[in-house]
């Protein structure tokens, strides 16, 4: 037999019992082994991307989006273009771990702290991830909302059409299925590359700032923070844990496949650094144009503000794009607390790979938390602007205790084996900890004490 | 839950779950893990952690109720 064909016949116990999930994942990984064994790198290479570029371009949701560009609008591409790049290479750090033992153990990031550090850990895990996500979903759902108004859709319209993308999406009962239709979502991201080349932005303004990290930032202390930790969150978030963890054993990746695995998360990260890099850029059309950007965040959005420096179809696309942002992560953040929730109530089916029948806990904390956000989002007076600008920071705020699970977990002997992480991966691993714990500090001490003696941002 | 017998010599599915490694089915994933032993110094860190957490999370929520409108 094939080395790639594990296992052998006689290693698998006689009389094991076989559920549905298992035998659509293995139709899947059937693929996988046939390519690997005829050599077809490409094709290999095509089967096991997913979970990566999905997490990445997930990530660059409605809030992120929109915290890159007022990063732009803001400060210029000075500081912050070289910063959010540094962003999405800790993001790679932390998701290629979060991949790695996922394929190596099987089991989600959740049902992992769960089992190995005890309920009530996996609890806190879980409730601290159920909370960011629906705050998350709600500014997704307000992303669709604000994109979809810039052409003409009502409210109504727009929230309906987003709870039923996760609702339709979710049928057919295959994990590949699902992976495939996000990721061909996914790929829309790029709108901002589009939008951001339409800005004619100078090629040697943006090497000079990705060198130089200047001209930096001036203005309130507090505003600045604001914005560096909504970008740390735009990119290193607790659902990303989850869902690539998860999605990674959904799809059934083994130990064999983290070389691939490895590839597509830096796939999605580049892809996501770029579409990430160009909304700033685009945005800092405004800075130029010395236009304030507090009043462009409360008024109609950055599509309308843009419109007459970029034309109306680029801030078209930038509307589209927003929309895509919204869209993929509502799926990729419903189906993250999905398996979470899935994982932590102890024996609870939580597959893609299983009908709404086999798996209703699962399916209802997917499609519910989608519904629930849109109906927030409807609720005439909810404070949409304020909870979009607060909820990456909330991420970061929250990070730190997912982080130090992730390092143990990645270093854990017994069911890591010779997978745990080099000594290089440990440092750079404590290095994003300690600086996510420091930039979600900050801003939370500065505002508090700012509020208190009535400052302000 | 429907479920199908495994390993009647020569059923038609055997091919394709040769394709899953043993610890990945569902029956192997559904066993729970041992609980990790932490020691007490590992534990009092994460109480840390989590307490500081929390502090840090309730003042962002008192900044962002205060600066509603």
């Amino acid at each position: 037999m094939n080395d790639f064909l594990a296992p052998a016949p006689e290693q698998i116990e006689e009389g094991v019992t076989l559920t549905p999930e298992d035998l659509r994942r293995s139709r899947d990984r059937t693929l996988v082994v046939q390519a690997r064994q005829n050599g077809r790198r490409r094709q290999l290479l095509w089967l096991l991307t997913g979970p990566g570029i999905l997490v990445m371009l997930g990530e660059n949701d409605g809030p992120s989006m929109l915290s890159y560009a007022a990063s732009g609008a803001t400060y210029g591409i000075g500081f912050f273009l070289p910063f959010i790049v540094v962003t999405f290479l800790a993001s790679f750090v932390v998701q290629e771990m979060s991949m790695r033992i996922g394929a190596v153990t099987h089991r989600g990031y959740g049902e992992l702290v769960f089992q190995r550090f005890g309920p009530f850990w996996g609890w806190m895990s879980a409730v601290d991830l159920v909370l960011t996500n629906l705050i998350t979903l709600i500014t997704e759902v307000i992303a669709i909302r604000v994109g979809m108004a810039f052409f003409g859709v009502p409210p109504l319209v727009a929230v309906g059409c987003a709870v039923m993308l996760v609702a339709l999406t979710s049928s057919g009962a295959r994990y590949w299925r699902w992976e495939r239709v996000a990721m061909a979502l996914a790929l829309f991201n790029l709108l901002f590359v589009a939008v951001a080349v339409l800005s004619r932005p100078s090629l040697g303004q943006l090497v000079d700032a990705l060198i130089t990290w200047t001209p930096l930032p001036t203005g309130p202390f507090q505003g600045f923070l604001l914005i560096l930790a909504s970008n740390i969150g735009a990119t290193v978030t607790p659902w990303m844990l989850f869902f690539q963890q998860s999605a990674s054993v959904d799809k059934g990746l083994t130990p064999k496949d983290i070389p691939q695995g490895r590839l597509d998360t830096m796939i999605g990260t580049a892809l996501a650094a770029l579409a990430g890099c160009a909304a700033l850029v685009a945005a800092s059309t405004l800075f130029v144009h010395h236009i304030d950007s507090s009043s462009i965040q409360g008024g109609a959005g950055y599509a309308e503000a843009l419109q007459p420096l970029i034309g109306t179809f680029g801030s078209g696309l930038f509307a589209l794009g927003l929309i895509e942002a919204g869209a993929v992560a509502m799926l990729t953040i419903s189906a993250s607390t999905a398996y979470a929730v899935g994982e932590v109530v102890g024996g609870k089916a939580h597959s893609f790979n299983r009908t709404i029948r086999q798996a209703p806990l699962f399916y209802a904390a997917n499609i519910g938390m989608a519904l629930f956000a849109g109906l927030i989002v409807l609720i005439p007076g909810m404070p949409l602007l304020a909870i979009t600008l607060n909820a990456n920071l909330l991420a970061t705020v929250l990070m730190p205790a997912a982080l130090v699970f992730l390092l143990v977990l990645a270093n854990d002997g017994e069911i890591m084996g010779a997978r745990v992480n080099s000594r290089p991966t440990n440092i750079l691993g404590m290095i994003i900890t300690l600086l996510v714990t420091l930039a979600g500090s900050s801003y939370a001490i500065v505002a508090f004490t700012n509020s208190l003696s009535g400052k302000g941002s | 839950m429907q479920t199908i017998d495994r390993l009647s010599h020569g059923h038609p599915d055997d091919e394709l779950i040769l394709a899953l490694e043993p610890d990945q089915l569902v029956a192997a994933t559904s066993k729970p893990l041992p609980r990790y032993q932490l020691s007490h110094t590992a534990n009092v860190a994460l109480w840390l952690l989590r307490i500081f957490v929390l502090l840090i999370t309730a003042l962002v929520i008192y900044t962002f109720v205060k600066a509603l409108p």
